[in-house]
C-alpha cells in the first residue's frame, strides 16, 4: 500500500465542482449515479422519469455546488437534491394518469404477499401509488438504508413525522401489493399527524 | 428483553427483515409482530421491498445520463477541459445523420453582416472582428440581407432549407461543415460576452424557421442545451432523422472560457426522449 494515494473525499470533490473542476465532477457522477437512480426509480416507478430526475440531480450539483457548506454530509445534500428533483419531475408530469404509470396484473386472484411476488407483481407499479411523501420515507428508509435523522434533514420534517411516514406509507404499499386493483383509484393525499 | 412499544417495534422491522437484530431484539420483535396486524403488514411489506434486486442503470442509460449531462456542462472549467466520462461518448460520433445542410457558403454573407452588426457594438476582448473570415465587402452584406428571405436580425438561413432532406449526412460531412463553412468560420469571431447576449435571439430564430412541428422541438433543445452553457450559440438547425428516428440536429458554436472567441464546434441530435452530442470539436479539428 506504500506509496497509494487514498482517493479524494466527496467532500474535496465537490469543493472542486464549485471551482469548475469537471473531473471532480466526473468522479461524484461515477460514486453516486446509481444509488441517485435507485432513489429516482423507486420514487417515479418508470427508467426514463428516473433518467431524466438523475440527469437533474447531477445538473443541480454542477450548478450548486458552491452552496455546499458541509454542514451536512455530502450523501444527504444530494439526496436532498435529488428528492427535490423527483418531487419537481412528479409535479410536471401529474397530468400523467395513475393508469398510465401503473400496469395492474390482468388477474389479481388475490392471495398473499408472497403469493404477489411469485405473480411477479410490480413493486415499482406499487409504490407509485403510495402518496409521495410517504413513498419519500419508505423508499429512503427501508431501500437505501438512510437513518430517520438523515432522512428528517432531506426532507426538512420532524424525525417522528419521518416514522409516522415510513409506517404509513409500509402500510399502503403492503394493501397495493395485496390488492393492485386499487391502484388506480390510489391517488390520496399525506396526512402527517 | 421485554416486550416492544408498537412505535419501537415499527422502528426496528427494517433491521428485523435484514436479520440485522441481536438475537433478544429480534425475538421481541417477532413477538410484537405475532400480536400486531399492522406491523405484520409492514413487516411483509419491508421484506417483498428488500427482495427486489436493487435497480441498476444499463450500460445505455449511463451512456445516455453521460451524454446529457455533457451537454449541461458544456461550458465546463476555465481550463476548458471536459470530464473523461462525457468525452468517452464523443467517440459515439459515427452516427448517420440524415438532415438538411444551410446554405452556408450564402448565408455566411448574412451572418459576416450580422457580426458587423452586433460584434462590433460589444463584442468584448475576444472579439476580433470579421475582417479576416473572407466574407466579402459590405455592400455585399447589405445585398444578401436583401435578397434572402431568412431572419435579418440574426442572419440564419431562411425557413425554405431548414427543412431540406437532401439525403443521408454523414457525421464526417458536418465535421466538414464546421471547418470549412464560412457560417462557422465568421461566427468563430463572435466573443462569448456577444454569444450570451444573442443566445435566444439565434434559438427563436431556429426555431422559427423550422417547420411547423418542429418549431417547439428546436426552441426547447436549444434552450436545453444554452441552459448551462452561457457561451454558446446555436447556429445551425436540421430536421430529419438519426439512426431511423425522427431527430432534430442543432449546430452550437461555443467558448471554452469567458471572453474567448468562439471557437468549438459542437453538434447535438434531439430526438424522442433522447439527445446525444454527435460531433463536438474545435477549429483545426483539435480534440478530433
Amino acid at each position: 500500500m506504500a506509496g497509494g494515494r487514498l482517493p479524494d473525499s466527496d467532500n474535496v470533490l465537490v469543493a472542486r465542482v464549485a471551482h469548475g473542476d469537471s473531473a471532480a465532477f466526473d468522479e461524484l457522477v461515477h460514486r453516486h449515479e446509481e444509488r441517485m437512480f435507485a432513489l429516482a426509480l423507486r420514487m417515479t416507478g418508470n427508467r426514463a422519469d428516473a433518467l431524466d430526475a438523475v440527469q437533474e440531480t447531477f445538473l443541480t450539483l454542477w450548478q450548486r455546488a458552491a452552496s455546499f457548506r458541509g454542514a451536512s454530509q455530502f450523501g444527504t445534500w444530494l439526496y436532498r437534491i435529488g428528492v427535490n428533483s423527483c418531487h419537481d419531475l412528479l409535479r410536471r408530469r401529474e397530468r400523467r394518469s395513475a393508469e398510465e404509470l401503473i400496469e395492474a396484473p390482468d388477474d389479481p386472484r388475490g392471495g398473499s404477499l408472497e403469493e404477489g411476488v411469485a405473480r411477479r407483481l410490480d413493486l415499482d407499479a406499487a409504490l407509485a401509488g403510495v402518496p409521495e411523501d410517504y413513498r419519500q420515507a419508505v423508499v429512503l428508509h427501508d431501500l437505501l438504508g438512510v437513518p430517520y435523522e438523515e432522512i428528517a434533514r432531506i426532507t426538512g420534517v420532524a424525525t417522528g413525522t419521518v416514522k409516522s411516514r415510513i409506517s404509513r406509507g409500509r402500510r399502503r404499499l403492503a394493501e397495493l401489493l395485496e390488492h393492485p386493483g386499487s391502484l388506480a383509484a390510489s391517488k390520496e393525499t399525506t396526512t402527517d399527524d | 428483553m421485554t416486550d416492544l412499544t408498537h412505535e419501537r417495534a415499527s422502528e426496528l422491522l427494517g433491521s428485523y427483515a435484514q436479520k440485522a437484530l441481536d438475537d433478544a431484539t429480534a425475538r421481541a420483535v417477532g413477538r410484537h409482530l405475532a400480536a400486531c396486524e399492522q406491523c405484520r403488514r409492514e413487516h411483509s411489506a419491508v421484506v417483498l421491498m428488500l427482495r427486489q434486486p436493487p435497480p441498476s442503470l444499463t450500460s445505455e442509460e449511463r451512456a445516455r445520463l453521460h451524454e446529457r449531462l455533457a451537454g449541461a456542462t458544456l461550458g465546463a472549467g476555465a481550463s476548458g477541459s471536459r470530464p473523461a466520462v462525457l468525452e468517452r461518448e464523443r467517440a459515439r460520433s459515427g452516427a448517420r445523420v440524415y438532415a438538411w445542410l444551410g446554405a452556408a457558403v450564402v448565408v455566411v454573407v448574412v451572418l459576416v453582416a450580422a457580426v458587423q452588426l452586433w460584434g462590433g457594438g460589444g463584442g468584448g476582448a475576444g472579439s476580433a472582428g470579421v475582417a479576416s473570415s473572407g466574407g466579402g465587402t459590405g455592400s455585399s452584406h447589405n445585398k444578401a440581407l436583401q435578397s434572402i428571405p431568412g431572419d435579418r436580425e440574426t442572419g440564419l438561413p431562411p425557413s425554405p432549407a431548414y427543412d431540406r432532406s437532401a439525403g443521408d449526412i454523414e457525421a464526417g460531412e458536418l465535421e466538414h461543415l464546421a471547418t470549412t463553412s464560412p457560417l462557422f468560420s465568421a461566427g468563430r469571431h463572435l466573443a462569448s460576452s456577444t454569444a450570451a447576449r444573442l443566445q435566444d435571439r439565434y434559438a427563436h430564430a431556429l426555431a422559427r424557421q423550422a417547420a411547423p412541428r418542429d418549431a417547439r422541438t428546436v426552441r426547447r433543445c436549444s434552450r436545453k442545451v444554452l441552459a448551462a452553457s452561457p457561451y454558446a450559440l446555436p447556429v445551425y438547425g436540421a430536421s430529419g432523422s438519426v439512426d431511423g428516428n425522427r431527430a432534430i440536429v442543432i449546430g452550437f458554436l461555443r467558448a471554452t472560457a469567458p471572453g474567448q472567441a468562439l471557437d468549438r464546434y459542437v453538434f447535438w441530435s434531439f430526438g424522442a426522449g433522447s439527445c446525444s452530442r454527435i460531433l463536438d470539436y474545435q477549429s483545426g479539428l483539435v480534440g478530433r
